[in-house]
């Protein structure tokens, strides 16, 4: 014990613990624990190293080593708090990323128009589906006519400014903002075994008639293209059975096309001309009329193959009418998006809604309240949809 | 050099910190550390019961305290001292989710001044102590009168009582705050 009949050595500790005190010695030990923490809290853990004075030898040429050195910074000491070196390197890697995402969401929003639409000249521009998702969601995002990025995620801001509208045609029939669609999986196809690509040529016309500059016609795991002036497309196809759709901003349809057995959906008034331009036709002219999506709401009959009122256009003024700010507590609204995927059961309802991407607590509970009560949805065919709310 | 660790190893703790302080001069702060070097590998063995981490801990305890001496104000050195390694070590388990937490309540150490040996030494509160031990809880009482009065250890109240060490420990804390607060009140009574 040393001099000093406050301080124990770490001998003296051990000792206790290895019954190498007297009663009295270990009375005394007791007695100053019990009025001081720091011994009696050591004393206990001398309980648990039987080798203790050895690794206090151990210790004490360490510290000697180190008092020699010269005071060393906190983050750079090779023993000292690893974790800080790695939450330093982790949050360089973070800032990163970050920037690059930033760096790269940006220069697709401001690139749309220079992306994969291969174009020729006096052709409708055909889109080959090079990009899929890993989860097999194959969106197409178009903010102007002529600008399709296939691959991508739905994008849906409500503060886009409303895009200007072509010369020569009616905003009703020409508003083409955002539209989506999904491949959906071919169910089962038969026949025609050598007719692997066919060239499905067509026109997308209105309720009246009138033909629609911009539409989107894609068609189940193939090709999409954009509608011409004319509304005139060309699509390869080289499925046999695939569901068909094209859809402006206000304007919809989702066919069903088999090549030999013809459509397989009710809705008899589209799918006639289908059916007659498809049958042993390596190049077939399909005509596709498009309704407006209010009234295919009404109409059971159609509504499992014809796309749901929802497009993008109805969801953004969906969004503009209901979403609001959140604020932080500094006072400023938080700024930024939450994604959300889910997928959309036969009713058009959005079910197992996850967040992708989370942006604060409460945006994300507004963003998925929004979605559950909002418009319907397109059957993405038991794939999942993402949407992007921005705040 | 010689002189300044001559003054070291002699002064006391809190001239120590000063000089530390003034010249960071980090053999002098080896010096004082050295000083409780044991006790804080007691407490990190207390708590991470391990000796690999607790020899880690130990130096890394020494680290902290290289930066933070010099930004606080410090007092009572070895109290404070205390308080960071045991912080230091309830952080590191904390940290390590797959250690389980399992700190004994009551074997958590209240740093009071007060000591029963002060009370037993004035003639004036012996018959408070004795009334207030009177009115002690019965374990409680069996395990101070014990040690208190007869002198005897732990590990002698263990085998006359049947109760485990750590329990009469237990006993001791708890028995000689409820004799503080009791002796305090009674003291107050009779002032009043």
């Amino acid at each position: 014990m040393n001099g000093n009949s406050n301080i124990y050595s770490a001998d003296d500790l051990a000792r206790y613990h290895a019954g190498g005190m007297s009663q009295s010695e270990m009375h005394r030990l007791e007695k100053a624990a019990l009025a001081d923490p720091f011994l009696a809290e050591a004393l206990e853990g001398y309980a648990y190293d039987k080798a203790a004075s050895d690794n206090i030898s151990l210790l004490k040429k360490q510290l000697a080593a180190r008092s020699k050195q010269q005071p060393r910074s906190f983050l750079y000491s090779p023993s000292a708090v690893p974790w800080l070196r790695v939450a330093a390197i982790f949050i360089l890697f973070a800032g990163m990323g970050y920037a690059f995402y930033r760096l790269n969401d940006k220069e697709n929003n401001k690139g749309l128009s220079k992306n994969t639409v291969t174009e020729k000249k006096g052709e409708s521009p055909v889109i080959s589906p090079s990009e899929k998702s890993a989860d097999q969601v194959n969106p197409i995002f178009i903010t102007d006519p002529g600008s399709v990025v296939p691959g991508r995620p739905v994008r849906i801001n409500p503060h886009l400014p409303a895009p200007s509208t072509p010369t020569g045609q009616s905003s009703a029939d020409t508003l083409i903002r955002d539209a989506t669609f999904y491949t959906e999986a071919a169910d089962k196809f038969s026949g025609l075994k050598d007719n692997k690509e066919t060239i499905l040529s067509g026109k997308v016309t209105n309720d009246k008639g009138q033909p629609v500059e911009g539409a989107v016609v894609k068609i189940t795991g193939n090709d999409a293209a954009v509608t011409d002036e004319n509304g005139r497309f060309k699509v390869q196809a080289n499925q046999q059975q695939a569901n068909m759709s094209a859809a402006t901003g206000d304007y919809s349809a989702n066919n069903r096309l088999d090549k030999k057995m013809g459509p397989s959906a009710k809705n008899e008034r589209d799918y006639r001309e289908a059916n007659t331009n498809l049958r042993g036709a390596p190049v077939a002219e399909n005509g596709i009329t498009l309704h407006k999506a209010v009234e295919n709401k009404s109409d059971d009959e159609t509504t499992h193959h014809q796309l749901q009122p929802i497009d993008s256009v109805v969801f953004i003024n969906y969004l503009e009418k209901n979403l609001k700010e959140v604020m932080m507590t500094s006072g400023k609204p938080y700024e930024g998006s939450t994604i959300l995927s889910f997928n959309v059961n036969k009713k058009g309802d959005p079910e197992n809604i996850k967040v992708e991407v989370p942006l604060c607590p409460p945006c994300d509970a507004q963003a998925i309240s929004l979605l559950k009560k909002g418009p319907k949805w397109i059957s993405a065919g038991g794939f999942k949809r993402r949407v992007a709310i921005e705040y | 050099m010689a002189f300044i660790k001559n003054i070291a190893t002699a002064a006391p703790d809190s001239e120590l910190v000063l000089q530390y302080r003034n010249t960071g001069n980090v053999d002098v702060l080896g010096t004082l550390y050295s000083r409780y070097m044991d006790l804080v590998y007691g407490i990190c063995m207390k708590y991470l019961q391990d000796p690999e981490e607790a020899k880690d801990s130990v130096m890394l305890i020494f680290e902290e305290l290289v930066t933070k001496l010099k930004k606080y104000e410090v007092g009572n050195f070895r109290g404070w001292l205390y308080q960071l390694s045991r912080n230091h070590c309830l952080m590191r388990i904390r940290s390590d989710k797959r250690r389980p937490v399992n700190v004994d309540t009551d074997l958590v150490y209240l740093a009071d001044d007060w000591h029963p040996d002060d009370a037993l030494r004035k003639e004036a509160l012996l018959t408070e102590m004795e009334y207030c031990l009177e009115n002690l809880a019965a374990e409680q009482q069996t395990a101070v009168r014990l040690f208190y009065l007869e002198d005897k250890c732990y590990k002698d109240i263990s085998e006359e009582t049947g109760m485990e060490i750590n329990k009469v420990r237990s006993f001791i804390q708890n028995g000689r705050r409820n004799l503080k607060i009791c002796i305090e009140g009674q003291v107050l009574k009779k002032t009043k």
